[in-house]
């Protein structure tokens, strides 16, 4: 019922892009991923202000049970 | 009774789908998704095609038509007529993939997959419940989409409400939240995008399947799309950017990946494009590009050039037509209403060569300026995804943030999808389809000059699926850490919506004990005991225009941008530091009632008095220093006129 194609169990009906072309084709895709990943973690204005959120609201959190 | 009609419009609109879709598109040759697909948008077809047939028949009449019951007679007329003609010959076969149930995709993904997709319909599921504890809320829902659409079914008109820009635009979510409100608690009505969010999901699913993606790789690039924090952040509000992105993505579904030599395939495309342009008026760019790739993709199927030709035309005819048969009322109001079918949206250079009206009340120059909120050049958008930056740190929310598996996914899958057109691989053209769609739709955002990141949503819809593609091009260790990659960033985002939700909804609720309307909506509590047809001059800002219907949603509201236009402020002074009441403007407005901030001074002219009824008490007490007041007005000579 089911390939067993290295990584995920993928269904036999489905299609993928094959030949070499697809294999370089993803190795520069999870390079990017990977790198465009860590760069948005590093620099995006969000996350700092979310973490510095987060805090606050444990702050408050913490100082209202102790009420 | 109202229940009686609302429930009769749903069940003539669910058979009148089936009945559609039994006859055109046998979801055994179609597949599941294609099916659930088009019984969404026959459904929706039905639902809007006919209050805006009512709303067409009011506006040329005058007449008050736009009534629950008498949609529901159209309903049944056009559900009669379907199921009354015979069942026509079955479709052609499809291919393998379109054979497919969801049945087995559980079982065939991996753990990262699997805790994706379990975390996404979790959140899903929490978000919707923690929604129940509140009331409609966001910015555009309570300045003009709810407070339209309360107008339309007390004045049972598609009329404008008045000629404020924002209240001009083509109205389906109001429609759409107006039938729900008059049967459903108003609670339950906040969490009315979450229907749509799914269409959306399923949309992207069909168009992740149709790039040659395999199921796995599809449903993570789904479950990815719901932590963009603006597809979120939308889906928590009673806005129109989900339910426009949602028949967006239905539309580019059946007009890249279908047959369009099936005339099925062709109107369904054309019907929800012109239900994704009745919530956004943006989505006409969409559209128009959508009718090129029909007519490009049934001129390329064969044949003599002549014949091509004729296909082509008559499949752009097609599409053309029942979009116009769902946008074209929208059009029209507007354009004989204002001057301009497409009013307020307007190109200066562009509309006086057609001679189109622009809106005095947008200063178009200015518009350019918009984006300081969140860059501060142009150049600062070709590093939005990844720096997201606010002008006052709102960074996520419905109208910004593109988040962490955006950053880490789409800008590589267009960089790969674009490298592999290149190369023979299958489904190129469709590839090429999505992304010459999604420069267009940015090409055209980019001219209007109006950058904001949501009204980039479109684009998205054509980007997504390559992210299916590319995490689908990835086999063994590659695929896993994609996989993995995919599942944190995704999981990041959804703990920021969770969160900021939960901290929100239990704050208010849990800890202040704001339970009530008057309390989310910030009103004095005399306005949902307003005797019925009290209307009620806004005086404050256009968010209070939806608090001030009431709770039975019986009151009539005059905007706050066009009462005090009409009192002599200023245009686009909001909380007036006073304001004089002038009788003959208060008398033209109707008014009955007035609210107003009790730090504005109200100066009544001759003629008018005032008598304070009631004021918004803060919970907790003296939480606030400047709170809504509501007033009766007393005109002189009409005593107790408008008591």
């Amino acid at each position: 019922m089911y390939s067993e194609s290295s990584h995920s169990r993928v269904p036999s009906g489905d299609r993928r892009p094959d030949n070499f072309t697809s294999a370089t084709l993803a190795r520069v895709a999870v390079t990017l991923s990977l790198i465009s990943t860590i760069a948005y973690f590093l620099s995006s204005e969000g996350v700092r202000n979310y973490f510095r959120w987060t805090v606050t609201v444990l702050l408050k959190l913490a100082r209202f049970s102790t009420r | 009774m109202t229940l009686l009609w609302g429930l009769a419009n749903l069940l003539f609109c669910g058979a009148l789908a089936t009945g559609v879709c039994r006859r055109a598109m046998p979801w055994r040759f179609e597949g599941a998704i294609a099916f659930a697909l088009a019984w969404t948008v026959s459904f929706f077809s039905a639902f809007f095609g006919a209050y805006l047939l009512l709303g067409l028949i009011g506006l040329v009449t005058g007449g008050a038509a736009v009534r629950v019951p008498l949609a529901a007679g159209i309903q049944a007329l056009a559900c009669a007529a379907v199921l009354w003609r015979r069942r026509g010959p079955g479709a052609p076969a499809a291919t393998a993939t379109d054979l497919e149930t969801p049945r087995g995709t559980w079982r065939a993904m991996s753990r990262s997959g699997r805790l994706l997709a379990g975390a996404t319909v979790a959140a899903s599921l929490a978000l919707s419940g923690m929604l129940c504890f509140e009331f409609p809320r966001g910015y555009e829902p309570k300045a003009y989409h709810l407070p339209l659409a309360a107008n339309v079914f007390q004045t049972s008109s598609l009329e404008l409400w008045d000629r404020e820009y924002m209240d001009t635009f083509p109205a389906n979510a109001s429609l759409y939240y107006g039938f729900l409100l008059a049967f459903l608690p108003e609670r339950a009505v906040a969490a009315a995008e979450m229907p749509l969010l799914f269409l959306l999901l399923a949309a992207l699913y069909g168009l992740g399947r149709a790039t040659g993606a395999d199921r796995e790789a599809s449903v993570v690039a789904t479950c990815g799309a719901v932590t963009i924090p603006i597809v979120a952040f939308s889906s928590l509000e009673c806005g129109a950017d989900i339910g426009g992105i949602a028949f967006l993505a239905a539309a580019v579904f059946f007009a890249l990946t279908r047959d369009v030599a099936r005339n099925a395939n062709v109107a369904l495309a054309g019907l929800a494009a012109g239900i994704a342009f009745g919530f956004k008026s943006l989505h006409l760019v969409g559209a128009a590009f959508l009718l090129l790739a029909v007519a490009a993709r049934r001129f390329a199927s064969g044949g003599p050039t002549a014949a091509r030709g004729r296909k082509g035309t008559l499949a752009a005819g097609l599409f053309g037509t029942t979009f116009l048969a769902l946008a074209g009322v929208w059009l029209a109001r507007n354009g004989l209403r204002l001057g301009n079918p497409l009013y307020p949206v307007g190109i200066p250079a562009f509309s006086k060569f057609l001679g189109w009206r622009m809106a005095p009340d947008i200063d178009y120059a200015a518009r350019g300026t918009m984006q300081l909120e969140w860059v501060r050049s142009s150049a600062g958008w070709l590093v939005y995804p990844w720096v997201e930056g606010h002008i006052h740190a709102e960074n996520f929310k419905h109208s910004s943030g593109l988040g962490a598996f955006f950053a880490g996914f789409v800008p590589p899958s267009v960089v790969a999808a674009a490298v592999g057109l290149f190369t023979r691989s299958p489904g190129r053209l469709l590839r090429a389809g999505l992304l010459a769609g999604a420069a267009v739709l940015t090409l055209v955002w980019w001219i209007l000059g109006d950058r904001q990141p949501r009204y980039l949503m479109g684009a998205g819809v054509f980007v997504l699926p390559l992210v299916a593609w590319t995490i689908a091009l990835a086999q063994g260790r590659a695929r896993s850490i994609l996989g993995w990659t995919a599942c944190v960033t995704s999981l990041f985002m959804l703990g920021v919506v969770v969160s900021r939700q939960a901290v929100e909804v239990g704050h208010r609720v849990f800890v202040l004990g704001q339970w009530k309307r008057y309390h989310f909506y910030v009103y004095p509590p005399g306005i949902d005991r307003l005797p019925a047809g009290s209307t009620v001059a806004n005086l404050i800002a256009r968010t209070e225009n939806w608090g001030l219907y009431g709770e039975e949603h019986r009151n009539r509201v005059v905007n706050s941008r066009r009462a005090l236009r009409e009192l002599g402020v200023k245009a686009d002074v909001e909380r007036p530091p006073y304001v004089r009441l002038d009788s003959e403007a208060l008398r033209g407005m109707g008014a009955s009632h007035l609210v107003a901030l009790s730090t504005t001074e109200l100066r009544p002219g001759p003629g008018v008095a005032l008598v304070e009824l009631d004021r918004f008490v803060s919970k907790p007490a003296d939480s606030q220093t400047e709170v809504p007041v509501l007033y009766r007005v007393e005109y002189a000579g009409r005593a107790g006129a408008c008591r």
